[in-house]
């Protein structure tokens, strides 16, 4: 008997005792004599041994949560979800989710730490080994397929199993496998893809594209021995998407693997393409009715109500980071607008739909030790995920909030509470009250709270600038005067300690957090693939993929 | 008549060969692609840099670098950053903000440029740029291309390649940040 099992079976005893205990008191109450009623006094209220008084929000919000909780009703029938959503925060560990709650709820005003994500309030959390088969820290390649097709492989390789060796295409062919985004669309659900990456990157492409190669983005990629064993690169597939009636909401970056390089785009960035395939024409030529749109303005141009095939590529490489989008050339939209409309033209299918929707760029930002534009880009994916759930029906829609990965970001030393985020650590008194220098650390200078592992290191580009110019300048690595900088500033790249050419993924476990049906399927510490496996049930995928064909 | 019948057939063959070598020349479109070295004075001290110059592209590096700082599409309003690791053959391609970054770099370079040529001479910030030598042609313009080849990474995918030997090495150097 199962550690479950065992619980339902004590669970079920302890309402039968309940039930003799109670009538066991009526018979006594019934059949009692009228003597003992007069010597009975009258029964007083509980007196407890806490001063409720002395109780604080956090006791009460506590209790609501158990109030809530045992409100909720699980629903784990197979097929009970109409709709899946899959949001992915590319990187997005639990320092992460703690900094960017912390982040978000300073920006309000608040000290920060009592603040609660959109996803914070979901009733469920669980956990995901993130490893590969032969990673013990991972990258996106890898756990996405893992995510999405239920299956673990290794790092690089996306749509095939451990057996395909990386960037070898007739290692791998033959041995495809079936995404949950192909599982819907065979279903004859809508399907969408939404990130703020490319869309051919690795975390949106192992939702539709099987590639030994993560790298394999175009064909200027591919290698000889790809092409002659018959691999096509990511933006082909894309397009040639054949299940059901193909993708209908494709939304992103990357534009530059659908267009030949002798051709330049609408924000004057020449395409990547050496074949001369001009693969947006493609895909205009195959869904007559679709709208291609790669601006704002296009954007905000889209009817919900009459778009039925969307393919928007806003930028050349990877859209930009929130805390950039305002300065992009010709305009994009943000998360949790693509996210919406996504939501908005999905949801007209009465068979319901499946959407992935990654934030591609916390790691970005992590990668190159700028925390303030991972945490900007990890407070929009959770409005992201709050735009969805102002816009479904939880009754009938699962969503599932995760991350692919973590990253070598830490919350340090013992910053008072409401300290910045990205300030220097400024602790408390003896008598634990707030002080207003920073804390000196043994080589006498300040230090901030949040900061890396490993990576390019300490920066100073000031406010507006950093991100990805970091990469520009040599490794700073180890401790550095921060007295009289702005750490909180957009330029600011935090200190690292191991010397690398670019902050890494690191291998811990990342957070699962669902609502809705079959959300209680993801409660404990899981295998990344069963993620699939989960949204597999509760919207019985396959088993609605084989009763439409 | 047989003499004559030879000149005939002579005079055709060199005709042919005019002809045929004039349209060559029209047909092989001229090359554009120049390097130039520049002798670079300030406060006394010299160094030396190296500028190369085609239709799409610009760069340049330092005296005795491998490291080669370029531009693409550098004419149009949105030019590309790259930074060109030419002793292994990689390239870094940088996103719209860095290229934004590096544009005084890139407006300073072009004060070198005149038309389809460079000035002889030229004051930038206090820095006196002296042109050395200057070679042009299809070696030139073979070598830039080469560089369109390279293995290029973006900007934001180095953390995902980092497992590349080569790559992780190259990014810790930094690049050459202005003339």
């Amino acid at each position: 008997m199962s550690i479950i099992e065992k619980k339902q079976s004590s669970k079920k005893y302890a309402y039968k005792l309940l039930s003799v205990l109670i009538s066991a008191t009526v018979l006594t109450a019934c059949f009692g004599d009228d003597d003992d009623d007069e010597q009975t006094p009258d029964p007083e209220p509980p007196v407890s041994s806490i001063d409720w008084a002395k109780t604080n929000q956090w006791f009460n919000q506590g209790k609501s949560r158990v109030d809530a909780a045992l409100e909720t009703e699980e629903v784990l029938t197979k097929g009970s979800a109409k709709n899946v959503i899959l949001f992915v925060g590319d990187g997005m560990g639990v320092s992460t989710v703690t900094a960017a709650r912390i982040f978000a709820g300073q920006k309000e005003g608040a000290t920060g730490e009592e603040y609660q994500l959109s996803f914070d309030k979901f009733p469920v959390a669980g956990f995901a080994k993130t490893y590969n088969i032969n990673q013990q820290t991972p990258d996106s390649a890898g756990t996405m397929t893992a995510m999405v097709s239920g299956v673990k492989t290794k790092a690089g390789v996306i749509g095939y199993p451990d057996s395909a060796l990386r960037a070898d295409c007739n290692s791998a062919k033959g041995n495809e496998l079936v995404t949950a985004v192909e599982l819907a669309e065979m279903a004859g659900m809508s399907t969408g893809v939404v990130s703020t990456a490319r869309i051919t990157h690795a975390t949106p492409a192992a939702t539709y594209a099987k590639s030994p190669e993560r790298n394999w983005e175009s064909d200027d990629s591919l290698t000889d021995e790809a092409k002659n064993n018959g691999c096509k690169d990511i933006a082909t597939q894309l397009v040639e998407f054949s299940s059901g009636d193909g993708i209908d909401v494709v939304m992103g970056g990357g534009r530059r693997h659908f267009i030949p390089n002798t051709v330049t785009d609408e924000e004057g960035k020449t395409g990547k393409r050496t074949d001369g395939v001009n693969l947006i024409d493609s895909w205009k030529a195959k869904y007559a009715v679709g709208n291609y749109v790669y601006d704002q303005a296009g954007f905000d141009a889209l009817g919900a109500d009459s778009a039925t095939k969307v393919l928007g590529l806003f930028n050349s490489s990877h859209m930009e980071y929130e805390a950039d989008r305002a300065n992009d050339v010709a305009g994009e939209p943000s998360l949790s607008e693509m996210t919406s409309k996504s939501i908005d033209i999905l949801s007209k299918n009465d068979k319901g739909f499946f959407l992935t929707v990654e934030s591609g760029r916390i790691d970005h930002g992590h990668h190159a030790g700028n925390a303030y534009r991972a945490l900007e880009d990890a407070v929009e994916f959770a409005e992201a995920v709050q735009a969805a759930v102002d816009k479904v029906d939880l009754n009938e829609t699962l969503i599932i909030v995760t991350a692919d990965h973590s990253h070598v970001f830490t919350l340090a030393g013992y910053p008072t509470r409401g300290n910045p985020i990205l300030g220097v650590v400024k602790g408390n008194d003896d008598a634990g009250h707030a002080e207003d220098e920073a804390v000196m650390a043994a080589d006498d200078m300040p230090y901030t709270t949040v900061g890396y592992a490993n990576g390019l290191g300490f920066a100073d580009y000031g406010e507006g600038n950093g991100g990805d110019q970091r990469y520009g300048d040599a490794g700073a690595a180890g401790r550095h005067d921060l007295d009289g900088i702005d750490t909180e500033s957009s330029g600011f790249h935090q200190e690292a300690l191991i010397p690398l050419g670019s902050e890494t993924h690191s291998g811990e476990d990342v957070g699962i957090y669902a609502v809705g049906p079959g959300a209680q399927l993801l409660r404990g510490t899981h295998e990344q693939s069963n993620i699939f496996h989960a949204m597999n049930h509760i919207a019985d995928l396959v088993g609605k993929a084989e009763a439409a064909q | 008549m047989f003499q004559s019948n030879k000149l005939l057939t002579l005079s055709s063959i060199l005709c042919f060969l005019a002809l045929a070598l004039s349209s060559l020349a029209i047909a092989q479109p001229q090359s554009v692609a120049k390097r130039a070295e520049y002798v670079v004075t300030k406060s006394d001290k010299s160094s030396l840099i190296t500028v190369w110059l085609s239709t799409d592209m610009i760069a340049f590096s330092e005296q005795g670098a491998s490291k080669v700082a370029l531009w693409q599409l550098w004419q149009t309003n949105h030019p590309s950053f790259y930074q060109v690791y030419t002793d292994v053959g990689y390239r870094i391609e940088f996103d719209r903000l860095t290229s934004q970054e590096m544009q005084p770099v890139l407006d300073e370079l072009k004060q070198l440029i005149n038309g389809d040529d460079f000035n002889d001479e030229f004051v930038i910030n206090d820095k006196q740029f002296e042109l050395s030598s200057l070679e042009s042609g299809e070696s030139v313009e073979g070598y830039m291309k080469e560089w369109k080849a390279y293995k290029t990474y973006d900007y934001a995918d180095i953390g995902d390649n980092e497992a590349d030997p080569v790559l992780g090495k190259l990014i810790q150097q930094g690049f050459t940040q202005g003339l």
